[in-house]
Parts: structure tokens; sequence; C-alpha cells
């Protein structure tokens, strides 16, 4: 029993860390694991091992970090890694995750309480959430 | 005429930077500067014996010369070489674009002449210093996680900070294995064994606080450095060079903790961090153990910032709901609760129970959420629909964390401890304890959750007056025990692992004996009070012995255990621990055990410690001298 514990406990954790290798070497480090297979971007990288190349750095973190100037990439790469934080931001009408978006694409006054007062349109459906919260926020951003 | 002209000309400009070449040379041959700590330290060389070096580096793109692993001299010579180079000056190839801090500190050093030197466009590094746009360097502890056999010690990496009040928009920096999908035993041999190339990555922030903080719910502490412009600069510059090579991982010392330490080491020569851990980093390091070492240089750490976790924000929050809001917020916390009951609600209280209802799912359902499993997505967006219709904002809280939970307050990771005492069977006796890590029961409880013992490489011995022999009384090879106390809202099981060996005291045998061996159990932990912790665990229990009676090997059993503990204040604590077990085979089939600690503590260093021991066939009495170190 005792045993059967450990393996388990071994083996349940530990296939976080085997999981990674699924992703291919294209892209940046992690930029081809974010999206992985099952489309779900923080599961990839769960691990202290994080099982990237060792090209990490050098090869340019443009795949998961795009540059400022591409507020678009930028903007979707952040959404995608943070949905379901961005979502209850949102619902709650402040939090980190808007002062992000805010950031991102440099927006000018109280962008929470216009996404907040969006939310249902925004999120009817859980595709082109970025694209939504662009167009809610065309007026006050810099997009 | 004139092509004699240009070509004298060129061959003359080509004769003077050879000339400079050699003569940059021969001056860092003179004054011997591959000597010089901050070329050892760059190239992250470590002295063998006998005055040898060895570069930790393991990746052949760290080096210019092919022998350069071993020979930093050989490695600074071909590196001079390389930086007058005329050729790749467009691919980011060239060795001004690789090592810009040993490039830097060449030139400063030796007091180059930049103007020179070849001009390589650098495009990739300079692309990644405007993205990062490094202001300030942390350093973050990733809390305990006992979920997980390579990360019970937690983690830590670096954040690149750009100070616009934003850290998700911030740049990590983690040191991770490259496991390519090993099998788990591969991975946890290879991993002792350095199998495993590990790699540094950059990576934005919001990824690391998804995965420890949401995914894994561990808190998060960022220790603030207090790095000079220049410093942070010269971090930055380091990272790109060591991003570009792998170096083997070994769990126990050269893991994620000990490379991001030895970044901060590498770019200022009067920094000794890494002098500072346990053994100097060479046998072990511990994660905590390297924000000890921040410590050691006064005013280093400039401020710690702390991030909860999902569960810690769940329980917190939970807490300050009144009785009647918690019955709410029960009724409501179904999947097919009826939210309407809400409407008779002031704004205020349904905007309290509504995101408290949100951080339960985001806690207890991080995986399906994350996942966007269509049940529990659906069943969080009725809450969130709820919430978005009150235009009321959240008020964001826990920035407050005790001092008594910071977790650089901790004690050192090991311990050792002197003491006598006396067996009403065997005589006094005399007993040396040591403990390489880290926390236990007992130990002082600052810095450290009070229900989580976590213990590496624990040895006991006891020296027995009467036959003048040494006896190896316990060893602890690992041991977790996770004693989350039942709460309203918290009821998560208690349970314990444990891998060593000890020493039985029954009457199956004359002399005490041996059993190597496993043992584990679940069970439960309540909180009497604030500080009285009552926990009972059923254990099972199972070693190998020598022949004892019935000529079997094997010891197999289990029984209750029973632990209580008192701390009366961050000095004093007291605790009983009980157990009474069965055995198989045995001819004495039943065995207990009862030990009563008291601990009495200076400081976190030093303390005393009075236990009295009684188990099935005799009674000890000792007391101990008790340092942290």
């Amino acid at each position: 029993m005792k045993k059967i514990f450990v393996a388990t406990l071994l083996l349940s954790s530990l296939q976080a860390f085997s999981s990674d290798s699924d992703f291919g070497m294209g892209g940046c480090g992690l930029g081809s694991m974010i999206m992985g297979k099952d489309g779900n971007q923080v599961l990839a990288i769960t691990t202290n091992g994080t099982g990237t190349q060792s090209f990490g750095i050098t090869s340019g973190t443009s795949n998961c970090n795009p540059p400022d100037e591409d507020k678009t990439a930028k903007l979707q790469k952040f959404i995608e890694a943070n949905h379901v934080f961005v979502e209850t931001d949102i619902a709650r009408g402040n939090g980190e995750t808007i002062s992000s978006i805010s950031k991102i694409l440099e927006c000018n006054g109280d962008i929470a309480h216009k996404l907040q007062s969006n939310y249902a349109t925004i999120y009817s459906d859980s595709n082109g959430v970025s694209e939504k919260i662009t167009r809610v926020l065309s007026g006050q951003c810099a997009i | 005429m004139c092509y004699l002209k240009i070509a004298l000309l060129l061959f003359s400009f080509n004769l003077f930077a050879q000339d400079y070449q050699y003569s940059v040379k021969e001056s860092a041959r003179n004054s011997r500067l591959f000597e010089q700590s901050a070329w050892l330290r760059l190239l992250h060389y470590r002295k063998g014996i006998i005055n040898s070096y060895k570069s930790e580096a393991d990746g052949e793109a760290f080096f210019t010369d092919k022998n350069g692993k071993y020979n930093p001299k050989a490695e600074l010579l071909t590196f001079i070489d390389a930086i007058f180079k005329t050729d790749q000056l467009d691919s980011n190839e060239h060795a001004i674009c690789r090592f810009p801090l040993r490039f830097k500190w060449l030139v400063s050093t030796l007091k180059i002449d930049p103007t020179k030197l070849p001009q390589p466009s650098c495009e990739k590094y300079n692309n990644f210093i405007k993205q990062v746009k490094a202001k300030s360097a942390s350093i973050v502890f990733s809390s305990y996680y006992l979920n997980n056999p390579a990360s019970v010690f937690g983690h830590t990496f670096l954040r690149l900070n750009k100070n616009n009040n934003n850290e998700l928009l911030d740049t990590g920096i983690n040191f991770g294995a490259a496991t390519n999908g090993a099998n788990p035993l591969y991975y946890v041999v290879g991993g002792f064994m350095g199998a495993f190339p590990g790699a540094f990555i950059a990576i934005p922030y919001y990824y690391k606080v998804r995965e420890y903080n949401n995914y894994e719910s561990r808190d998060l502490w960022s220790y603030n450095l207090n790095l000079s412009e220049e410093m942070v600069g010269r971090l930055v510059d380091h990272i790109w060079e060591v991003g570009n090579t792998n170096f083997d991982y070994y769990f126990l010392d050269e893991n994620c903790s000990y490379h991001v330490l030895n970044l901060i080491d590498a770019i200022n020569p009067e920094f000794h961090f890494i002098d500072e851990l346990p053994f100097k980093g060479y046998i072990y390091t511990i994660p905590i153990d390297t924000i000890y070492a921040l410590y050691t240089k006064e005013n280093f750490v400039a401020s710690v910032d702390y991030r909860p976790s999902s569960s810690t924000l769940f329980y917190n929050n939970f807490e300050k709901l009144n009785q009647n809001q918690k019955t709410i917020f029960y009724q409501i916390i179904k999947e097919d609760a009826d939210l309407s009951m809400l409407n008779s609600l002031s704004e205020e209280d349904r905007v309290k129970i509504l995101d408290l209802a949100l951080n339960y799912i985001d806690y207890k359902y991080a995986e399906a959420i994350l996942k966007e499993d269509s049940e529990k997505t659906k069943w969080k967006k009725r809450y969130l629909l709820e919430r978005s219709k009150i235009a009321l904002s959240s008020v964001n809280s826990i920035q407050v964390h005790p001092e008594k939970e910071l977790p650089h307050n901790g004690h050192p990771s090991r311990k050792a401890a002197l003491g006598i005492g006396h067996d009403s069977k065997l005589g006094t006796l005399a007993q040396f304890h040591f403990k390489f890590s880290l926390h236990d029961f007992t130990d002082p409880q600052t810095g450290f959750s009070p229900y989580m013992i976590l213990k590496m490489g624990e040895v006991n011995f006891d020296y027995y007056e009467k036959t003048s022999k040494v006896r190896m009384k316990n060893v602890t090879l690992y041991e977790l025990l996770s004693l989350p106390p039942l709460t309203e809202a918290r009821k998560n099981l208690s349970w314990k692992m444990s891998i060593g060996q000890k020493l039985i005291k029954d009457k199956n045998s004359e002399n005490p004996y041996s059993s190597i061996g496993v043992e584990g159990g679940v069970g439960a932990t309540v909180n009497l009070k604030n500080d009285f912790t009552l926990f009972g665990l059923m254990l099972l229990d199972l070693g190998a012995t020598k022949k004892i009676t019935n000529n079997h090997n094997l010891r197999l059993g289990g029984g209750p255990t029973l632990g209580l503990r008192w701390m009366m204040n961050d000095y004093f604590l007291t605790a009983l621990q009980f157990y009474q077990g069965s055995y198989l085979f045995l001819d004495h089939k039943n065995y207990f055990t009862v030990t009563w600690e008291n601990r009495l503590y200076f400081s976190k260093y030093y303390g005393l410690s009075f236990n009295l021991n009684k188990n099935s066939k005799s009674q000890e009495f000792s007391s101990q001298f008790i340092l942290y170190f």
C-alpha cells in the first residue's frame, strides 16, 4: 500500500515532466509547447524541469513574447495564457490582468468597467476573445 | 598605381589590426587575466583538485576554444581572436554578439579601443535587451510543494523587472531540465546522475504565475535585489550568454536554485553567494538556502513581495465571511444551484459571495478550468455572469504577510545535535544527530508551514557507555508528512511517507535491532487552538530485519499514531507522539513508543531539547544541545 502510494505519487507528478516532450522544436522554446496538443497553454509548461530545447533565449523569445510593437499578437498570447483570470477580472471589473491589457494596448483611463459591462458580449462564446476585447476598447486605446 | 596604393593601404590596415590584436593578447597574457575571478566566474569555472579548472557549462557553444571547458587561458586567448574576426558580422554568431558581457569586461579591463574592433550588428541580442527592458531583478521563491517529488523543496527562478507596475508582463528566467519524455524511473535516476541537459529559458512572468500560483497553488515570494542599473545590465547580458548553452541537470547540487544564484555571482567578482551555501553548494542546494544566502550581504534584498496562491486566496477570503454569508456560499456552490437567492442580498454581500465562488472553482478545479472542461467552465460562467452585472469593484486582498511566515526568516537547513541520556536497560548513553535538511515537527516554525514535515538525510547515533558501542539509531533518507488542519472549508487528509532505518527495542530480541524499510499512512489533523495541533494517522510499517523470531526477515505491521504539539511561543514548544503497532510473524506482536519532546530555542540557530522516550522494552531520558547552521 505504502509502495503503491509512493509509486503513484511519483508517477502522477512525473507525467507532467514527460508530457512536454510532445511539443515540437519549431519556434521559440516555449511558443510551440504553449499551444500544446489539446490547445492548453499553461499545462504544457507546468514543471520546474520545463523541457524545452536549450535555445530558449538565444533563438529569440519572439514566439512566446511578441515584440511590444505587435500589439495584436502580444494581446493574443497574453489572453491565451491567462484566459481563466482575464475572464474573471473582466467579470469583476478590476484586477491585475486588466492593467496588463491596458499596458499592452496603451489605453487611457479606466477600461475595467467598460470591459465589465461588455462581459456577456465578449464571452458569448470562447472564440475571438482578444478581437472582441480590442473592439470594445478601440476608442480608448492606441490600436 | 592607384590599385597598388589601395592594396598597400588595406595591407597596412590589416597589419595594423593584427598588430593590435597581438598586443591585446600579449597584455592579456602578461596580466594573467585568465586567472582573474571575473573571467573564471563568467565562464562558470570551478576549481577541481590540483589546480585544474572545469566549467559547469556543458554546451560547446559556450566556448570559443575547443578546450575551453577545461582551459581558462586557452579560452581567453581564443576569445580575443574571435572578437577580432571580421566575418559573420551580420549573422548574430559573432563572438561579440554571443558573449556581450565577456566582451564588455575585456574591453574595460584591457582598455581596448572599441573603434579598432569589428562592429557586428547583433540584431537578436539587441532585440532581447529591448524586449526585456530590465530595470531591476528579483529572485522568486515558489514555496514547498509536497505533491511533486521534484518540487518538494520549492523552486527559485529570476524575474527581470520593467518596473512599470505590472509584474505579469515582466520576464521570468527559469532554469530547468529537458527530460524529453524520459520515463519516470529514468527521470528520477537520471536526475541524480546528471543525465538530462538543463537550460535557461526566458518567458513572460505570467506563465510562471499561472503555473505555480494557480495550477499548482503555491505561494510566490519575490526577493527584490538591490542591484545598480549597471549590474542589472550585466545580469541581462550574462543571461544572454548562458541562454545559449546547457548545463547537465543534477537534482541535488547543480539544480535550478544553484544556477540561478550562480548567475548573480557571475556578474560581480565581489559577490560570494555560492560560498554561503551549505558545503559551498558542492553536495546539494536546497532552494531556500539560496534565499538565505542573499541575506548574508547586508541590504542586498531591497524588499520582499508576496503573491498568494489560489488556495491561499480561497481560504483567506472564506474566513472573512460572516456565518450568514458562509451559509449562502454553501448553498450556491453547487452546479445546479439557484442563484436567485442572492437577489435579496446587498450588492456588497453578493460581490463577496460570488468572488469567493470564483476563488473556489479556480482553486478546486484549476486543471479542468484551464483545460476549458465544458462542465466546469459552464458552472463558473454562471457566477461570472451574475458578477459582471454588479458594477462594484472587488477588494483584492492579502497584501499583508506576517513576518513569521516569510520564508527567509526560517531556520538554516542543516541541523546537528549532541546529547546525553540514560536508557533503563542499556545505561548511560551519548547521542549524536545530524540532519542535512530541512524541517521537522518540533523545529522552530517561523518561515515554514507548521503543518509540513520535510526531511532528507537525517542520522542519529547512540554511544552506550556500558558496552562501549556505537549504534545507528535511526537514518531517514526521506520523509514527508503533510498535516493540513481540517477547517470548515478545508477537508484535506493528512499523510506520511518515509524511507529509512530505525532501531527497534522490543521484547523479541535481547538487543535492539535494525529495521530498514518504508512507512506510510493517512489520517487527519485538527487545530484545537491556534497553537495546539493534534494529528492521528493509521500507519503501515514494512521493514527488513535480521532474523529475529520464527526465522523471519520481515517486519510487517501497523497501527495508529497520534501526535500533539503545543507551541507556546517562538521559543518554546512541547510535543507528544504515540504509536501502537501490531506486527505479524513476531512472538511479541505488540510494539509501542511514546515520545515527549520539549524544545527551548534561543534563536533560530540554537536550542535545547529535553526528551522522554518510552517503548515496549525500556525507557530513555535525554537532553540535547541543538544547532542549526
